[in-house]
């Protein structure tokens, strides 16, 4: 059959797609708007395409020659990518698809994917870990479902699964929080759309994996369909500066010590600087009686820090000598302009009609803005797609990553030494007087740490910088190769091979001298991750009469997926400085490996009605390997409608108040499996359990403390769906709402046993979440015309995400943390609430005062707050005129309580500007009342305790008490600005480009935190539990980064 | 780089196999492609990804079949320690560590100091006993129970005889903590997910019955010719008739407890014991636990020494532990240098920061408890820990402060050398190398010394087995930490060299003391004197304390009003949350052996 595609004013398209829907059989026109397609039956519908102008899909009719008018303007019927990569005309589908095109995720500062989708799209919750370069980003779409499982969606890149773990060597506590995400290895720049699945329905085809959200990415070596020039090529650089989002404001009024005395301390409690404000202060105390310090005198200096006894042959120099007592800016000389530079070269060629190539390259740098954080990712890529003369059509896509981090150790800090290390702990709370950068910090004799305090139980922080290094290193391939073939015009069959493999090499390695880990230490690990994924389908469309319209697909899927780790890990280092395992005196091994396979078939359809009402019917069994043969086998369907009233209702028609409207209404269900090897049980081993005197080993066995469950069985997600989508007053509103209710039940669970049943856990079936939840999406265009616009978009997303039931017996599970101070699960309550200790209250509530004039921690510890928000709502503009573009992103979380050790610590410690310099020297009294009576009977009178003003804010702190970090993590931010122009074709005529753009863009440029001081630049966006269920705490990890800078893009 | 696994192969056989056929007409290759699209699931059997059952075995696992006598064995030898004295990782191990029965006790006892809290209340939680209590139901009693399975089936009987006696140590500490705990109905499985707890004294029963069948499994082995030794034992090298020694020992330690609730038994039981003369009675025969230098993979030291030798002290002594020691009598108790280690022997020249209360004065409530120190013990010789109770920040005196010394930890002897061996990296001392002092023979006669006085058993003289209690004390004092490597003890200090006047002195002093009291009196001097004997085994001075009241005049909590003395422990959280069958209990409950008034201690 033949064809033109032309404007509406006659003027024919040139290099428009013409795509037989459901299919790869395709081509574009040719100079004159001509095109030929053969081997296409009567019944098939095909879309055409062009840039700029409306998509239309129209079916071959009888004549062989078609006339196709496209309309420029607005696509009003959307195209999205669904389930298993098909695209659906979106009108047709009965739940909700966020998509995002390249222009949304491309040249940012940002190298994460899932990251650049902060505030985009409603209903998917992202959090980072750290500011660190490459560290991990926590997804979740529509709340968590699973206590103990993964909450994180599926990532699917061009049509096969793609690991997306989180892979540390280190617990949360002590640095693994921050380890990066492996969807890291995808580099935005080639990404030329990203649709997110979020409800059940839509999901089902994925199998089990898909039970939390899919991502499905589509890079531009995936994309070759729409390829229309002979040769296109971009060329992208970007550079950015990254620094802290701020550096926390230090007062300068007083200086290291306790009790306004002479330091010695770890805090900044100590004498003012100012001898003339301190000698008034000190005579109006003695005046007072209330002097009990014995302290006189102005001070100016101080004995130097290394003028003491066991460090005069190290450092003779400062025997006897002074120190100058005065704030010293460290701080400020810590956080250092870190740099981010993005190349990329993207070239892609539409050979002939049938073949289309496309090839990229990538680079990025980016240096963090503490010391040894750096991060550096290749990626290269290649998509070669060909029809050949058979009919078959064979695509494929390659793609090759390469990627080298470091990063400092981060382990968390509770105000005090960090847990494993960390270059920040000890940083941040520096005492004023103490001049960071001018006291040595190692020894000459032998290169251990040596700090200020007396006992030398801080490491230094330059100590750490210069002797410690964790490392990560990626090379990942992944790609797809498939063949499909057109067994009629409205069939097609497809064989798919798809392959994600990665092997990642941790190291972490501490000279020896340090505070932390004394002896030295190297660690070391390589895990090895490969996925392979085999789809067989069935794909038909078909027309029967004008009216009814029949797709969808079957088809067979195998997944398998196959981890191996090695561990190697060294302490006791020998020689200073060298970093073998042989260098050290004792050696541990440990190596492991996970092997999972899941078979699976499904069944898609959708009836059509005259293009307005859809029924769509799918179905999945999956078979697991990870359950025994009882309970391997589960079946779950779905099912959808969508109703499109304004081309069904003829009097809805032309009007210019309901431009459209789609209702849609959707059941989906899912399962998810465990993880491998939870049915029986096993005999644990041990060797060297102990070494008795004389050097022999003693090896053990023993009786597992995990109880095998043979009966074992997936759980089960249900989910209703309701949505409207609808376009209103000329197109200028948009509004797309959806309504969900989920319901998680057979939780797989980890049930903790009582120890005295011999075991410590089992897997079993019991527990019940539920999340409901409202997305609205709002787009609004008050202004438009022919070379400019301005439009409004805002997303709002509530969740309400509650455990409804855990094991019988059962009344709290801590989900995450520390099981003395983490996330909990209650029965009834929201997911995931803060859980520690509590401040002792008398029964009307207030804080218990103890004898001391200070209050006391509860004897029980209890829930604390709730990290989650009552609602987020992210809003922005876009303005564009002739050339020049501008868009701003803004996010709000309203509510939502975080535990913050950052701004509780630069209080308690004495430091955070506004807060802590106030007049010292007057005492205090806690709120709060005190027992006169007896422990059995206690009578409470207003407490009248007079403490130090040390006392209230270093004893009575969070330091000592968890209830007392926990702030309100409401916050409003400006996420993303940009301002860019294009220039004209005018000046572009003489030169070889294609395109020019220049682009200045802002990430994070304010942060507004209302629970917290403003001098302490906080940003509560950060979760320091690492990727996983937990959130609402921050441990004194790295904090958030903003990013300033621009970029030129290239085309020709 | 990147390996391509097998499956590739299949991908690329795929392609080869279609490049031939992409000149024939279409309908001949609709079969190839149904074909493929069957092979990738169903049926192939070179087709790779699609095992299902073969993948439920745990390849990082061996089979539970698969148990060794030895090594299973190994396990309940080695956990043992871990569940009495605790366990602290050594640098690079990863491995589960917590307190041990003798570690809670040694605060409550004032040995170390209490400082998880002010009063005893909040001092520990339901968390604080989640170790002890796994430790003995998920890691020993199992791996005892498979133990026992094993050696029968193996005919050794021997082995089934130490079991027991590890089973009755177990139990018996279970109890004396907790009161009631789960028996009967423990370590069934999936058979019952919610244990119920049985009554304390069903349990000492059938303790006592057990090292009664661990006996009569001795004399088996004893019997058998030619002469047979238990193998794989770590503590008495297979000598079964050291092991009715130590069974004997358990069952005095239990009679004693329940000479309040039944001193008819309590009397003939021991009586009994000591008749027979098997008994722990000498170093040979100690039920000590040795630990070892080594440091990490696996941290086979004393848990004290892992807490103070490694990074700075991590403990602090309580200081009117070292004040009894210094003050009791006209000379310094001869022990006191192989108990703490002083890393500064003056506390006078220290500043309000580092040792703030010294600006203080003692609360005013310590003046109804006799002879207190507050503080420090002594600050002019450097003895220097922490009051009862004292939850306070730390300062930087993790060298200065006193740490617990050569006897039993393994650190260093005190010889005045006062250096801050806290950090030494795990060098100082010993090295670690001390023992756990499960049950010495100076405990033997403190216990006859308790019994004869209380219980009149046997007509034995209470002063003279209470006089060979602390010069066994002294003697083994000496001649473990001599034994211990790396320890030299200068001849000036020892207690058998240049300083014997100094126990001659003491012993006389005991002796008088004991001559001039009354009944009551006798019993505090025999309480007192066990307890400095018992020195970091908290948990014989807990069952002391609560049987008798004594020693008298310990420290109270620094904090006026401290609460009640915990009488027994509060469950551990893992049982509370996760035992349908187990509510907490309240820290005033007796034990079922303690039938001392409520609120007789503090």
């Amino acid at each position: 059959m033949t064809g033109t595609v032309t404007d509406d004013t006659g003027e024919p398209l040139i290099g428009a797609s013409i795509l037989v829907k459901g299919t790869t059989t395709g081509t574009v026109t040719d100079i004159d708007g001509n095109f030929t397609l053969s081997g296409v039956n009567d019944g098939a519908i095909f879309t055409v395409s062009y840039t700029g102008y409306t998509k239309r899909s129209v079916p071959l009719r009888e004549s062989n020659t078609v006339e196709i008018i496209l309309a420029e303007g607005a696509t009003l019927d959307e195209v999205v990518v669904t389930g298993l990569g098909i695209r659906k005309e979106k009108k047709a589908l009965g739940y909700a698809v966020t998509t995002l095109d390249n222009e949304e995720l491309e040249l940012r500062p940002e190298g994460d994917v899932s990251r650049i989708l902060r505030g985009k799209v409603a209903g998917v919750d992202i959090n980072q870990t750290s500011g660190l370069s490459g560290s991990g980003t926590n997804v979740i779409i529509r709340g968590y479902s699973s206590i103990t499982g993964s909450n994180q969606p599926l990532f699917v890149v061009d049509g096969v699964p793609f690991n997306a773990s989180t892979n540390s060597d280190l617990g949360f506590d002590t640095g693994g929080a921050s380890a990066s995400s492996r969807f890291l290895d995808l580099d935005p720049n080639n990404i030329a759309e990203v649709s997110v699945l979020k409800g059940l329905s839509a999901t089902v085809l994925y199998g089990e994996n898909g039970r939390n959200g899919v991502v499905l990415i589509t890079t531009k070596n995936g994309n070759l369909d729409e390829l229309q020039r002979k040769v296109e090529v971009t060329i992208d650089q970007s550079v950015h500066s990254n620094t802290i989002y701020r550096v926390p404001q230090d007062q300068d009024l007083y200086g290291n010590g306790f009790w306004n005395g002479l330091p010695g301390a770890f805090s900044n409690w100590g004498a003012p600087f100012d001898a003339g404000v301190h000698r008034n202060l000190y005579d109006r105390l003695l005046a007072n009686g209330t002097a009990n310090l014995d302290y006189s005198g102005p001070v100016t200096t101080i004995p130097h820090p290394y003028s003491r006894s066991g460090l005069n042959a190290e450092f003779p120099q400062y025997v006897g000598e002074n120190y100058e007592y005065k704030p010293y800016d460290n701080l400020q000389q810590f956080f250092e302009n870190g740099l981010i530079s993005n190349t990329s070269v993207n070239v892609s060629s539409r050979l002939n009609r049938n073949t289309a190539v496309n090839v990229n390259y990538g680079y990025r740098n980016s240096d963090g803005f503490i010391p040894l954080d750096s991060y550096q990712r290749q990626n290269f890529g290649l998509g070669v797609s060909t029809q050949l003369l058979n009919g078959i059509t064979v695509q494929g896509s390659f793609n090759y990553s390469e990627i080298d981090r470091t990063a400092p150790p981060t382990g968390v800090s509770f105000s005090s030494n960090p847990t494993g290390g960390s270059l920040l702990s000890n940083v941040l709370y520096t005492p004023r007087s103490i001049d960071l950068y001018g006291l040595e910090f190692e020894l000459p004799s032998d290169n251990s740490s040596i700090y200020y305090r007396g006992g030398n139980d801080i490491q230094h922080p330059i100590w750490t910088a210069n002797n410690t290094l964790q490392t990560e290193d990626v090379n990942r391939f992944y790609g797809n190769f498939r063949v499909s073939y057109d067994l009629t015009d409205w069939l097609n069959i497809s064989y798919r091979f798809g392959l994600d493999n990665y092997s990642q090499e941790n190291e972490n390695r501490v000279n020896r001298g340090g505070r932390q880990q004394p002896d030295g230490l190297l660690n070391t690990s390589n895990r090895e991750n490969i996925i392979t994924d085999q789809l067989a389908s069935l794909q038909f469309d078909r027309y029967f009469g004008d009216d009814f319209n029949l797709s969808g697909v079957a088809g067979f899927n195998v997944r398998s997926d196959r981890l191996e780790r090695t561990f190697a890990n060294s302490t006791g280092q020998f020689i200073y400085d060298l970093f073998t395992h042989n260098n050290y005196n004792v050696f541990n091994n440990t190596s492991d490996e996970f092997s999972e396979n899941l078979l699976g078939a499904f069944l898609s359809t959708t009836f059509g009605y005259r293009n307005y009402l859809y029924l769509n019917l799918q179905g999945r069994n999956d078979w697991t390997s990870t359950l025994e043969e009882a309970n391997r086998s589960v079946f779950y369907p779905s099912a959808s409608l969508s109703f499109v009233p304004t081309d069904a209702i003829a009097g809805l028609q032309n009007n210019n108040v309901i431009n459209y409207a789609k209702l849609r209404v959707g059941y989906g269900t899912s399962a998810g499996y465990p993880s491998p090897y939870q049915t029986r049980n096993t005999l644990g081993i041990r060797t060297n359990a102990f070494i008795a005197g004389g050097g022999s080993a003693i090896n053990t066995n023993t009786i597992s403390n995990q109880l095998g469950n043979t009966g074992l069985a997936p759980e089960r997600h249900t989910e209703l769906e309701f949505g409207l989508d609808t376009r209103l007053f000329d197109n200028r509103v948009g509004i797309d709402l959806s309504v969900y209710d989920k319901k998680s039940t057979d939780l797989i669970f980890p049930l903790q046993l009582d120890p005295s049943t011999g075991f410590r856990s089992t897997t079993v079936n019991v527990a019940e979440v539920t999340n409901r939840g409202v997305e609205i999406g709002l787009t609004v265009t008050p202004i438009r015309g022919n070379d400019y616009a301005v439009s409004f978009n805002a997303n709002y997303t509530n969740n309400q995400n509650i455990v409804q039931s855990l094991a019988d017996g059962v009344d709290q599970f801590i989900i995450s943390g520390y099981t003395n101070l983490g996330n909990i699960a209650i029965p009834g309550e929201q997911y995931g609430l803060l859980y520690g200790q509590p401040i002792q209250r008398a029964p009307d509530g207030q804080p218990i005062i103890g004898s001391n004039g200070l209050y006391q921690a509860a004897t029980e510890l209890d829930v604390l707050g709730n990290p989650n928000p009552n609602y987020r709502l992210n809003g922005g503009m876009d303005a564009n005129w002739k050339g020049l573009a501008f868009g701003i992103l803004m996010s709000y979380q309203d509510g939502g309580d975080i535990f913050a050790v950052t701004p509780s610590t630069l209080i308690s410690r004495g430091i955070l500007e506004g807060v802590t310099d106030f007049d010292r020297f007057v005492p205090l009294v806690v709120p709060g009342v005190k027992n006169v009576g007896t422990t059995a009977e206690p009578v409470y009178v207003d407490n009248d305790i007079q403490v130090t003003s040390t006392d209230q804010y270093w004893q009575n702190s969070g330091v000592f008490i968890d209830e007392n970090r926990i702030y309100d993590a409401t916050y409003f931010k400006i996420r993303e600005i940009s301002l860019s122009y294009s220039l004209p074709n005018s000046l572009l005529d003489r030169t070889p480009f294609g395109g020019i753009v220049v682009t200045a863009s802002a990430q994070n440029p304010y942060v507004k935190a209302f629970g917290f001081p403003d001098a302490a630049g906080f940003d509560p966006e950060v979760t320091s539990l690492g990727v996983g269920n937990g959130r609402g705490f921050e441990l004194m990890n790295v904090p958030s980064s903003k990013q300033i800078g621009g970029s030129i893009r290239l085309t020709f | 780089m990147f390996l391509l696994p097998s499956r590739s192969v299949v991908a690329s056989a795929l392609l080869s196999n279609l490049a031939p056929t992409t000149n024939k007409m279409k309908t001949s290759i609709k079969p190839l492609l149904w074909l493929i699209s069957g092979a990738i699931c169903f049926g192939v059997a070179s087709c790779d990804g699609t095992e299902l059952e073969e993948l439920l075995v745990d390849p990082n696992q061996p089979n539970p079949g698969s148990i060794d006598l030895e090594f299973v064995f190994n396990s309940v030898q080695t956990e043992m320690p871990k569940f009495l004295g605790g366990f602290t990782n050594g640098p690079g191990d990863g491995l589960p560590g917590g307190n041990g029965a003798y570690d809670i006790t040694n605060q409550f006892m004032r040995y170390i100091n209490m400082g998880g809290g002010n009063q005893y209340n909040n001092a520990f939680f339901g968390q604080s006993y989640d170790f002890i209590w796994s430790q003995a139901y998920s890691e020993i009693l199992p791996d005892i129970e498979s133990s026992k399975n094993e050696a029968r089936k193996r005919g050794r009987v021997g082995l089934v005889g130490v079991s027991q006696v590890y089973e009755a140590m177990v139990y018996l500490t279970l109890v004396d903590l907790f009161g009631e705990v789960p028996f009967t109905e423990a370590l069934q499985g999936a058979e019952v997910f919610n244990p119920s707890v049985s009554e304390g004294a069903v349990v000492y029963e059938a303790m006592l019955n057990n090292l009664d069948s661990a006996i009569l499994n001795f004399r088996v082995v004893m019997n058998t010719v030619p002469l047979q030794t238990i193998p794989f034992d770590l503590i008495y090298d297979g000598d079964a008739s050291t092991w009715i020694k130590a069974a004997n020992s358990l069952k005095l330690k239990a009679l004693l407890n329940l000479r309040l609730v039944d001193a008819g038994q309590a009397k003939s039981g021991i009586e009994a014991i000591v008749a027979s003369g098997e008994f722990i009675d000498g170093m040979s025969s100690d039920f000590v636990f040795p630990y070892s230098t080594q440091r990490n993979n696996t941290n086979s030291r004393s848990r004290h020494y892992s807490l103070n030798y490694e990074t700075g002290a991590g403990q602090y002594i309580g200081n009117q532990f070292m004040f009894d020691m210094l003050t009791d009598y006209s000379v310094v108790d001869p022990r006191l240098r192989y108990y703490v280690y002083r890393q500064d022997t003056d506390a006078t020249d220290e500043d309000f920061f580092t040792l703030e209360c010294q600006t203080n004065s003692a609360p005013g409530h310590f003046s109804n408890f006799g002879d207190q120190p507050y503080c420090t013990a002594n600050p002019e010789l450097g003895y220097w820990g922490r009051d009862h109770g004292n939850n306070d920040g730390i300062p930087p005196d993790d060298l200065k402060r006193s740490i617990p010394g050569v006897f039993p930890a393994g650190g260093a002897f005190d010889d005045d050398s006062a250096q801050g061996v806290g950090d030494d990296n795990g060098a100082g001392g010993a090295q670690g190398a001390g023992i756990l002092p499960i049950v010495m023979s100076s405990f033997v006669d403190f216990m006859r010394a308790e019994a004869a006085l209380t219980l009149g058993t046997n007509g034995e003289d209470a002063k003279e087995l209470l006089l060979s209690a602390v010069e066994s004390s002294f003697t083994s004092v000496h001649n473990y930490s001599a034994s211990f490597p790396g320890i030299t003890i200068p001849d000036t200090f020892s207690i058998v060299g240049g300083r014997a006047d100094d126990v001659e002195q003491y012993l006389s002093e005991v002796g008088d003391a004991y001559d001039d009291a009354d009944d009551d009196g006798k019993l505090n001097v025999i309480g007192q004197e066990y307890y400095k004997a018992l020195w970091l085994n908290g948990l014989e001075a807990y069952n002391l304390y609560r049987r008798t009241g004594k020693p008298e005049n310990l420290q109270p909590t620094r904090e006026p009003n401290g609460g009640d003395f915990p009488r027994s422990n509060l469950y551990p959280t893992v049982a509370t949350t996760l035992n349908s069958n187990i509510s907490q209990r309240a820290i005033t409950d007796q034990v079922f052996w303690d039938t001392n008034p409520a609120g007789f201690i503090y």
